[in-house]
């Protein structure tokens, strides 16, 4: 039971976060009319898609069993790296410190895929060795 | 002559006014013997027990274990005595809950790591964990005791008599020569009973001294001699004619 | 429940682990106690350090004694030494140089200050600052650690969160404009600037008309001047020559006088007011959870006054079973110490930026050794809070005869 919330109600929670929070209260830069979008717009892009990814991955993570979870729980943890990697290396956001983007988006995304990997983490390590 | 327990007397003060727990007692204990006092509670046993074990000063007296006055030894010298020396099975549960059975077992073995008193066989650092010597041991006791198969259980898991023979391998983890058992079978049916008083008898048989106080008429035909115990006062009765 | 078999013995060094293992509630609750308390004393002390450390920056570039500025302009100013937005305001050159005539004065240089819009797509508002490199005395200082020669017309040297372009320019107003330095984070406002030299000031106001939003009225783009920053002839304080200058004409009665040194002490005097706070809450709050530990620690003597017994009768010293329940203390002390620190560096690191804005107050992030230092002082403190827990219990174990038989334990 306990397992079942590590593993399927959290990285529900992180991945909506994750998926929702560059749109809403860790926005990016607005597009404006004309322009090119900056990289932050496509930063956020990429944390919508991962975060529902990692959401449906602990969605079911709830119906499986401790072996099946510690596989999925390995895949959430591999994808909370991609989280921090995409506003620092893969796609990065505005250079500006100043920026909102750079100043909320990029830390809260950080943050968020490194709760992801520690969290996911140690449902592998709880749910491998029940496994056995 | 193993144990010497020479006008031994505790006093206790109560309500102003001073009255003896233990009041001087003398006993005598060879190896190979199972000695048993009987009385009813509050009447000192477990007074005379504690300062044999170092665990009460007395008020005055001595207490000779295999030659070493009890009385004068300090706290380390004491609890080595009570580690290497006598084993002490106790009445009720009181295996460590955080423990299993087989680690509860083991644990007084790993007291004095450093102590050269400490068993040939015993080597207090294996070089392999698989074939830890103490741990070979722990086992083969718990074999002999008919407990074996618990030995991965948590104490919480075990009926009363089981872990009354789990209690008695730990005593004797480590081949005491004084084997002390406070009510061994108080709460055992006659089953278990019997396979510990037949255990205890093995001991005593196999050469160590074993002190047993106890309120249970069913464990005293195992018993060389038996003492009674009334208001402190220690007297030999006729082994011919227990009941109680 | 009988999962991967210890194959290790335990002993009494290591009993307080299975202790703690076996008892994953009470475990956990008094780790996340004291958790609570290192993150509230990590996050503390490093908001406190990182304050001083921009209050100090901020003192090291304020090399005026006063500011003269436009009319009901002071707040602005005062805002660009601290840690405020960008903003435009001015007066004509002549008034500069009278002010500059006053008695009292040692050193007078003058800047333009104009916030630039958020130019380019990636570009965030910044403060331009022009100042005049023949007379200045106040940036040179600083900026010529990192840059020794004089600023040429059309260059720039940039305050660290200036986003520069791979080719060292930056785009302003339509245009790119070659940048020669780009200066070390200071914590404050100044981060955020660029400067120029005073030819500068009206190709930059040309630039910013064609891009739609004029800086300032043509007419004014080559006489602006926002400030004349004065330094005082020893023996003359700040005031004096301020009243000296309201003396050379009627009409500067009404500017505005700006005391850096008294920005700096009344940032000094609201940052000490909020690390007071800071530290009083922070104080209550590990008396409360010594006082929880406490009484935790200190119920559960009697809770397991058995175990103690029994471990007594097989032979545990004295010593032995101090030592078990110190360390079981000092271990949960130390994991909340170190989840403690781990959790808060989470947040405190990625989001200094968010908070230094959001403080308004100079933020600077102190150095490795700094941090390093305080995790270190963080974690052996919780230790230490965890073992001063067990204080009572170990205490009532070491009286002689404290405590007696199995029997009575029951």
């Amino acid at each position: 039971m306990k397992n079942r919330i590590l593993g399927g109600i959290v990285p529900i929670v992180l991945g909506a976060l994750i998926a929702v929070g560059p749109q809403t209260f860790a926005h990016v830069c607005e597009v404006h009319e004309g322009k090119m979008p900056m990289a932050c717009h496509y930063t956020a892009q990429a944390a919508l898609g991962i975060g529902i990814v990692i959401a449906v991955l602990g969605l079911i993570a709830l119906f499986v069993d401790g072996r099946i979870r510690a596989g999925i729980n390995i895949a959430v943890a591999l994808l909370g790296a991609l989280v921090i990697a995409v506003p620092t290396v893969l796609i990065g956001v505005c250079k500006g410190a100043m920026m909102h983007c750079h100043m909320v988006t990029l830390p809260t995304l950080i943050v968020l895929g490194v709760l992801t990997i520690v969290f996911a983490a140690i449902d592998v390590a709880l749910d491998a060795r029940h496994a056995k | 002559m193993l144990l010497d327990v020479n006008d031994l007397t505790r006093e206790f003060i109560r309500r102003g006014k001073t009255f003896a727990a233990v009041d001087h007692v003398s006993l005598t204990l060879d190896s190979g013997q199972l000695l048993a006092i009987v009385g009813r509670s509050g009447n000192g046993k477990s007074t005379l027990l504690n300062m044999i074990c170092g665990l009460l000063r007395p008020t005055s007296g001595t207490v000779t274990i295999d030659g070493v006055r009890v009385d004068v030894l300090n706290d380390r010298e004491l609890s080595r005595l009570r580690n290497r020396t006598i084993g002490f099975v106790t009445q009720g549960q009181t295996l460590l809950a955080n423990l299993t059975v087989i680690d509860n077992v083991m644990l007084p073995a790993t007291f004095f790591p450093a102590d050269p008193a400490s068993h040939t066989i015993l080597d207090p650092r294996p070089a392999s964990t698989s074939d830890d010597p103490i741990r070979v041991r722990a086992m083969a006791l718990l074999e002999s005791l008919g407990v074996a198969d618990l030995a991965e259980s948590y104490p919480r898991e075990l009926s009363g008599g089981e872990m009354r023979r789990v209690s008695i391998a730990r005593a004797l983890i480590n081949e005491p020569k004084l084997v002390i058992a406070d009510e061994p079978t108080g709460d055992l049916d006659a089953q278990s009973t019997e396979i510990v008083m037949r255990l205890l008898r093995r001991v005593a048989d196999d050469g160590a001294a074993v002190l047993m106080v106890t309120h249970d008429a069913d464990a005293l035909p195992y018993a060389d001699r038996v003492y009674t115990m009334d208001a402190g006062r220690l007297a030999e009765r006729d082994t011919a004619n227990h009941g109680v | 429940m009988s999962d991967s078999p210890a194959r290790r013995r335990i002993t009494p060094a290591s009993l307080p682990i299975e202790n703690l293992r076996r008892r994953p509630f009470r475990t956990t609750a008094l780790t996340v106690v004291v958790t609570i308390l290192s993150v509230a004393f990590f996050g503390g002390s490093m908001l406190t350090l990182n304050l001083k450390e921009g209050l100090a920056s901020m003192e090291r570039r304020l090399g005026a004694d006063l500011m003269v500025v436009p009319q009901a302009t002071s707040s602005k100013a005062e805002a660009l030494l601290t840690n405020g937005n960008p903003s435009t305001f001015y007066f004509t050159r002549d008034v500069a140089g009278q002010v500059s005539k006053a008695d009292g004065i040692a050193e007078a240089t003058s800047q333009t200050y104009i916030a630039s819009l958020a130019a380019a797509c990636c570009d965030e508002k910044l403060q331009i600052i022009g100042f005049n490199p023949s007379t200045d005395f106040v940036i040179e200082p600083w900026v010529a650690s990192q840059y020794d020669k004089t600023l040429q017309r059309g260059e720039m040297i940039v305050g660290a969160s200036v986003n520069v372009s791979v080719d060292g320019t930056v785009e302003l107003y339509g245009r790119t404009w070659p940048v020669v330095a780009q200066l070390a984070n200071t914590g404050t406002s100044l981060d955020n600037s660029a400067f120029i030299s005073n030819d500068t000031v009206p190709q930059m106001v040309e630039a910013s008309a064609r891009v739609s939003h004029r800086a300032m009225p043509k007419e004014y783009a080559d006489t602006a001047v926002s400030s004349v920053l004065i330094k005082v002839k020893e023996g003359y304080d700040a005031q004096t020559v301020a009243e000296n200058i309201k003396r050379l004409n009627p009409e500067f009665a009404s500017l505005g006088f700006v005391y850096p040194g008294g920005v700096t002490a009344s940032t000094k005097t609201s940052l000490d007011t909020l690390t007071g706070y800071l530290a009083v809450f922070i104080t209550a709050l590990w008396i409360m959870g010594l006082i929880v530990l406490l009484a935790v620690f200190g119920s559960s003597v009697n809770e397991r006054k058995k175990e103690f017994a029994s471990l007594r009768i097989m032979g545990a010293t004295r010593g032995m079973l101090v030592g078990i329940i110190i360390r079981e203390s000092a271990m949960i002390g130390l994991f909340g110490g170190v989840i403690g620190v781990l959790a808060s560096s989470l947040f405190i690191f990625p989001f200094s930026g968010y908070i230094g804005n959001r403080l308004q107050l100079p933020y600077l992030q102190v150095g490795l050794p700094a941090i390093l230092a305080m995790m270190a002082i963080t974690i052996v403190l919780a230790t230490l809070v965890g073992m001063a827990a067990s204080v009572l219990c170990v205490v009532r174990l070491g009286r002689p005869e404290a405590y007696l038989t199995l029997r009575e334990g029951e």
